[in-house]
């Protein structure tokens, strides 16, 4: 298996290698060229760059956003007229590949960061944005948000939309029964032995789906190592064996042995478990921010009881309060090949801060762009302390399975489900982690 | 039409139509996933021919190996409790009980209705807070014996397999009763005649005289269970702690969620060898009796 797996690297390594003097010899001429190039555009003739992306269906959140940027763009840009072409998001991701493998990736195009767009990256098929993002277009993103967009030290894409786990409290049930609202893991012990003695499942949580479970240690993992740690350990840069993981671990595990998780929760789907959680019975609840929008729902038997807040944190952990978890994935990236870099940029930049701006305004996610100004007083409560949270955030790191995606993924989610059954210890967690391969 | 039924040339003229369509939608691709089964290979980047190591990964995978006993359960547990129970619903239905198409179409429509409505159906009635079954079992003072049936990894499997075996009662009964409702009356007539009455009727001249549907049934039912994916995927999705992995929905989550393609066909093809396997056992079997 090993032996395989490095010949399968050597190939993808020579496959990067000869990619990567193609695309040199692509963007030489036209990186030298930048400035003369460019304004022979505007003056002279009008350039079209292809935009692929998948919203395809009326349904999508980000459909009409998307129309509408592309729309303004080709109205204020007469010079550089944008093209889309949409596809439904399965066949897209086949199409991508093809494209991709036949090196006819359109100049723009939507795809999703960490796992998904490595072989892109190592076989040459993206342009490094590095040498665009000095112009402060850096310092307008959310820090860590490039984290999961970069590939060995170059960044490909932008992002223009993310969610953040959130902690979920039931603010009423914590007043009702007397119970401190935990800011630590200590007090969250606390709390979830002092509620499961009065007959109430502390925690909700769809352990069926496997990744809602993984959130609970992830969380724990950034609390207890920081969000270097958690991401060095992810690309292969520290070991997984490490203290604080398996300290992580096993609060984890102290967690489930206090029967902290919801009754029969192997069983039930994240759905499930938000609609438990909307009946107002469960006290606390982690996951996505998404979760504020049906809260906040007229039919929520919760509306105004809840309060969000960053997981809890672990006294004496390595981890910065403001440390998220949090998962930018969708992004677009630019193509290595394209006869126009410079304008590609230009609008990957325009599209992503108009997209962050809009997908915020109408909740479909949260703004990964710090320059957005929008009316507020429309926005979902929840939401507005979610971003209002974020925008000072110091680190965010991805849920681990999206990370790794994959084999590598998959293995994680059953590890901490084995951890929480009680089926394996925290060393033994840690020593299986750290024999995956990255 | 003799004459074209005799030519050799003619008779392939007229079956290639359906042949091509067949060899390209059914042969064609069991051979390509052998051909994937002997490869490394994520879906994207370079396939790496491993040879037969996928299969050896496969007989030490205890995922694989747990969710093979899985289905051998299952196909035993259609077998010898599904069908008995189709067949005897058949035979009464068949001897003329007052509303038998009333029951005949109530035995039928879990048949009828999709998968996932039965699996969402299950999972409410499951479900350990307020499910109808706990609900149930707590009205009756049974409190001990409430579960988090598909939560916990020791009544998941059986929890599962309890609609599976449900919801194709009334296929294979149909089947049954089509058959029996086929044999002539004066079979029946000349049996009561020599003093047979009900259950002796049944055994001497139904139950032989439907023996190849039974055959059939036993081999849908076995077949069926061996390539089972879509209720255990909605139900349980192989879960708890992988309890009810059964083989198809280990190889869906290995090609589709783990980019392992070349491991996952290799258990397509380990099923694909396990039904032809059965189907002709189940053959022999009938055939010697």
């Amino acid at each position: 298996m090993m032996a395989s797996l490095v010949l399968v690297l050597a190939i993808v390594a020579a496959a990067c290698s000869s990619g990567n003097g193609g695309s040199q010899g692509n963007a030489g001429p036209n990186g030298n060229a930048n400035g003369s190039g460019s304004q022979q555009g505007s003056n002279e003739e009008t350039i079209t760059l292809t935009l692929w992306h998948i919203f395809s269906s009326d349904a999508d959140t980000f459909k009409p956003i998307v129309d509408a940027a592309v729309a303004k763009w080709n109205a204020e840009n007469p010079t550089i007229q944008v093209k889309m072409e949409a596809t439904e998001n399965e066949a897209y991701k086949t199409k991508l590949k093809t494209a991709a493998a036949a090196n006819e990736l359109p100049d723009i195009f939507f795809t999703w960061g960490a796992g998904f767009s490595k072989p892109f990256a190592e076989g040459g098929k993206l342009l490094a944005l590095d040498d665009y993002l000095n112009d402060g277009t850096r310092d307008q993103l959310l820090e860590g948000s490039l984290s999961n967009l970069s590939y060995g030290g170059k960044v490909y894409g932008l992002p223009y939309t993310m969610y953040v786990g959130t902690f979920f409290v039931n603010q009423e049930l914590f007043d009702q029964h007397g119970i401190k609202v935990p800011e630590n893991y200590d007090e969250l012990l606390e709390a979830v032995k002092a509620f499961r003695a009065k007959g109430i499942d502390p925690i909700a949580v769809g352990g069926k789906d496997l990744w809602p479970s993984m959130f609970y240690y992830n969380a724990l993992a950034l609390r207890e190592g920081g969000s270097q740690l958690s991401l060095d350990a992810l690309n292969g840069n520290a070991s997984f064996e490490d203290p604080a993981f398996v300290r992580a671990a096993e609060k984890l595990q102290e967690l489930a042995s206090a029967d902290a998780f919801m009754k029969g929760y192997m069983g039930i789907t994240r759905d499930e478990s938000e609609a438990i959680f909307i009946t107002g019975t469960i006290p606390m609840y982690y996951n996505g921010n998404w979760v504020a929008t049906i809260l906040e729902s007229e039919d929520s038997a919760v509306k105004g009881k809840v309060r969000v807040m960053n997981f809890p944190i672990v006294n004496g952990g390595a981890g910065e309060a403001n440390e998220w978890i949090g998962g930018i994935v969708d992004t677009f990236m630019v193509s290595a090949n394209t006869q126009y870099p410079d304008e590609s940029v230009q609008f990957l930049k325009y599209l992503t801060e108009y997209m962050s701006n809009e997908g915020y305004k109408v909740g479909a996610g949260l703004p990964t762009w710090k320059t957005t100004v929008i009316d507020e007083s429309s926005i979902n409560p929840l939401l507005k302390d979610v971003v209002d949270m974020t925008k000072s955030a110091t680190g965010i790191v991805p849920p681990w399975d999206v990370y790794l995606e994959g084999h590598q993924a998959e293995m994680h989610k059953n590890l901490v489900a084995e951890l929480m059954a009680g089926k394996i210890t925290p060393e033994e967690f840690s020593a299986k982690m750290e024999a995956l391969e990255r | 039409m003799d004459r074209v039924m005799s030519n050799k040339k003619a008779i392939a003229v007229f079956t290639l139509p359906a042949f091509a369509l067949y060899f390209v939608i059914v042969i064609l691709p069991v051979f390509v996933s052998f051909y994937y089964s002997l490869l490394k290979w994520d879906g994207i980047s370079a396939r790496l021919f491993i040879g037969l190591d996928n299969y050896a990964t496969l007989f030490q995978d205890h995922v694989f190996l747990r969710s093979l006993w899985n289905s051998l359960l299952l196909a035993f547990l259609s077998v010898f409790v599904q069908l008995p129970i189709a067949l005897i619903l058949a035979l009464v239905l068949a001897g003329r009980v007052k509303g038998s198409r009333f029951y005949r179409t109530a035995y039928f429509i879990p048949v009828v209705m999709s998968t996932v409505m039965i699996g969402q159906l299950w999972m409410k009635i499951y479900h350990p807070s307020f499910g109808l079954l706990n609900t149930v079992l707590d009205g009756l003072g049974l409190e001990s014996w409430t579960r988090e049936w598909l939560g916990n990894e020791n009544t998941a499997l059986g929890a599962a397999f309890a609609p599976i075996i449900w919801q194709y009662i009334g296929y294979h009964m149909l089947l049954f009763y089509a058959a029996a409702k086929s044999i002539s009356e004066d079979l029946y007539e000349a049996a009561r005649i020599d003093g047979a009455t009900g259950a002796k009727v049944a055994w001497y001249i139904t139950i032989p005289l439907i023996k190849p549907m039974l055959k059939v049934s036993a081999i849908f039912a076995v077949v069926g269970s061996l390539k089972l994916f879509d209720l255990i995927y909605v139900l349980t999705n192989g879960g708890p702690l992988h309890a009810t992995e059964v083989p198809s929905t280990w190889m869906f989550n290995n090609i589709f969620r783990q980019y392992q393609y070349g491991y996952g066909s290799s258990m397509a093809i380990i099923i694909i060898l396990e039904c032809l396997l059965f189907t002709v056992l189940i053959q022999r079997l009938f055939k010697s009796e």
